[in-house]
């Protein structure tokens, strides 16, 4: 079970070097939207917290977040997070099997009331009374609901456990639905995507362990760091949009061009998450990067907006325009001198920041 | 010359209204393409450009084919007063490379060109405020009334800024 070594300890007994280990920290903080201030406050916290003790459940999912988790860009990611967090119950990645690694969840419970972290991959059935989805000879509804009243909070990952994704689209034969429909006494973090990013997987579980707290969330309860933009305010295909220029089929002369993919389908003006900015695999492309519009995974119901390759009818704007002149210049200003809270505030502010980040008072 | 570059760019943009994004359901009808506050910085021209079909802040060159080095869509940092802002690397002819920075992806919710007008004047003022290392001097003042004090912090005796 858990032993009470810390992140650091274990990371250097596995060979990784303090350079490493530091440019780990660093890399997590960029991520996170934080300056080089908070670099040694990660380092300082991963080096003498011991590991948080995680329970990962998977409901009705692919394991795609998983896949994403464990195969972060940056070489150390997995190993990082993989030793950060004591994940003592992972269906996918644990040795134990049957009764052995059913066992685990109470020893957990009993060892870490109260103290662990329940993360949700994929969600659970409610037809049938749960028989969608049996684990351990029982319905994965009943196996969740007891383990999130133990937990001290549950991470979402994901758009299944988020959001319900495809397993939950019409007609939804099995009833599944996201965790914040059948578990309403905890904190729950969204990370939603289909996959999450890798980068944000391990910069929310980074957070938490580092800062001991839950990252400030959106009305919608994700991460503000890494959901408060639409890919469109980042897509570096914007400067198109703006000139009106547009992909209208997929191999005609605008699609060489790399001219905008609004025609064709891309969900980027109404989806918010980071691929524009992080990209995917360590920084390497995104989907409009490889020249398909964006799928809009991270967003609720996406499998039920319509066909992937026509226009978005409607874009609405969140939050910052509604309001007069006045209160967006009261916002604007509060970002820009709060610093963190710049990547938080749907506003106008957070549409323009850059590295705003580095000016961060100290909380 | 600056009256110039700024009425280049607001007719080509005007142009493409009429033309290309004609009938597209991202415009806002009770929108025009109107430029605000643009204003020399740094040797260059910094604005606000109001289309409808979004709001951003542009950079305009301080002499034709300055940026002609720079790719489409790259990522520039520039230094104003208030912080550090990220712009994406833009061409449009005959105007020519810009830089420009999204305000407002959508602007379908703007009831008419004044709000949208005063949100652009607002932003130009905010973005010249300056905040040096403030670390956070400047905010309180700016913040929600009712931010100033919280009920706890009233009953821990603290006084509001």
């Amino acid at each position: 079970m858990a032993s009470p070594e810390t992140f650091y300890e274990v990371m250097r007994r596995q060979g990784i070097t303090r350079r490493s280990f530091l440019k780990f920290c660093s890399l997590t903080a960029a991520g996170l939207g934080l300056g080089p201030a908070y670099v040694d406050k990660i380092a300082h916290a991963l080096e003498t917290k011991p590991r948080v003790p995680v329970v990962w459940l998977h409901g009705l999912e692919c394991t795609c977040c998983t896949e994403s988790f464990i195969r972060s860009g940056h070489p150390l990611a997995k190993d990082a997070i993989l030793s950060m967090i004591s994940l003592d119950y992972d269906d996918t990645l644990m040795a134990a099997a049957g009764d052995q690694a059913e066992e685990i969840l109470e020893q957990t419970i009993e060892k870490y009331d109260g103290q662990y972290i329940l993360a949700c991959e994929g969600n659970p059935p409610l037809n049938e009374d749960g028989m969608y989805c049996i684990q351990g000879g029982r319905p994965y509804l009943e196996k969740l609901k007891h383990m999130a009243h133990h937990c001290k909070a549950i991470i979402s990952w994901g758009s299944c456990a988020s959001w319900g994704c495809v397993q939950a689209a019409r007609p939804n034969p099995t009833q599944a639905v996201p965790i914040h429909k059948v578990i309403h006494d905890k904190p729950i973090i969204k990370v939603p995507g289909c996959p999450p990013i890798a980068e944000v997987m391990t910069g929310v579980v980074t957070y938490m362990v580092a800062f001991d707290r839950l990252p400030e969330l959106d009305r919608q309860g994700r991460p503000k760091m890494f959901y408060s933009q639409r890919l469109h305010d980042k897509c570096y295909r914007r400067p198109h949009f703006d000139a009106g220029q547009f992909v209208e089929t997929f191999d005609d002369e605008g699609a060489r061009k790399g001219y905008c993919l609004y025609k064709v389908g891309c969900r980027g003006p109404t989806t918010y998450n980071a691929c524009s900015t992080l990209e995917w695999n360590d920084g390497l492309s995104w989907p409009v990067k490889s020249g398909h519009g964006c799928l809009g995974c991270a967003e609720n119901d996406f499998w039920d907006k319509g066909s992937f390759y026509s226009a978005v009818p409607k874009l609405n704007v969140m939050g910052g325009v509604e309001a007069d002149a006045n209160k967006i210049g009261v916002v604007l200003a509060g970002a820009a001198a709060v610093g963190v809270a710049a990547h938080a505030a749907v506003s106008v502010a957070s549409h323009m920041k850059g590295k705003q980040a580095e000016e961060a008072s100290d909380e | 010359m600056q009256h110039t570059v700024v009425s280049k760019l607001t007719a080509t943009f005007g142009r493409i209204a009429s033309e290309r994004m004609r009938g597209l359901p991202v415009t806002n009808d009770a929108l025009q393409v109107e430029a605000v506050g643009f204003r020399p910085w740094d040797g260059r021209l910094v604005g606000v450009l109001i289309a409808p079909w979004f709001m951003n802040l542009v950079v305009l060159p301080g002499r034709d084919g300055e940026w002609d080095d720079l790719a489409d869509g790259a990522k520039v940092t520039w230094e104003l007063p208030s912080g550090e802002y990220e712009l994406t690397v833009a061409r449009v002819e005959p105007v020519g490379v810009y830089q420009s920075c999204a305000l407002f992806s959508s602007v379908l919710d703007f009831r008419d060109q004044h709000m949208a007008r005063s949100i652009a004047e607002t932003v130009m003022q905010e973005l010249f405020v300056k905040r040096d290392g403030a670390r956070g001097e400047t905010a309180p003042q700016r913040a929600l009334p009712q931010e100033r004090l919280s009920r706890r912090g009233f009953l821990r005796g603290e006084r509001a800024r």
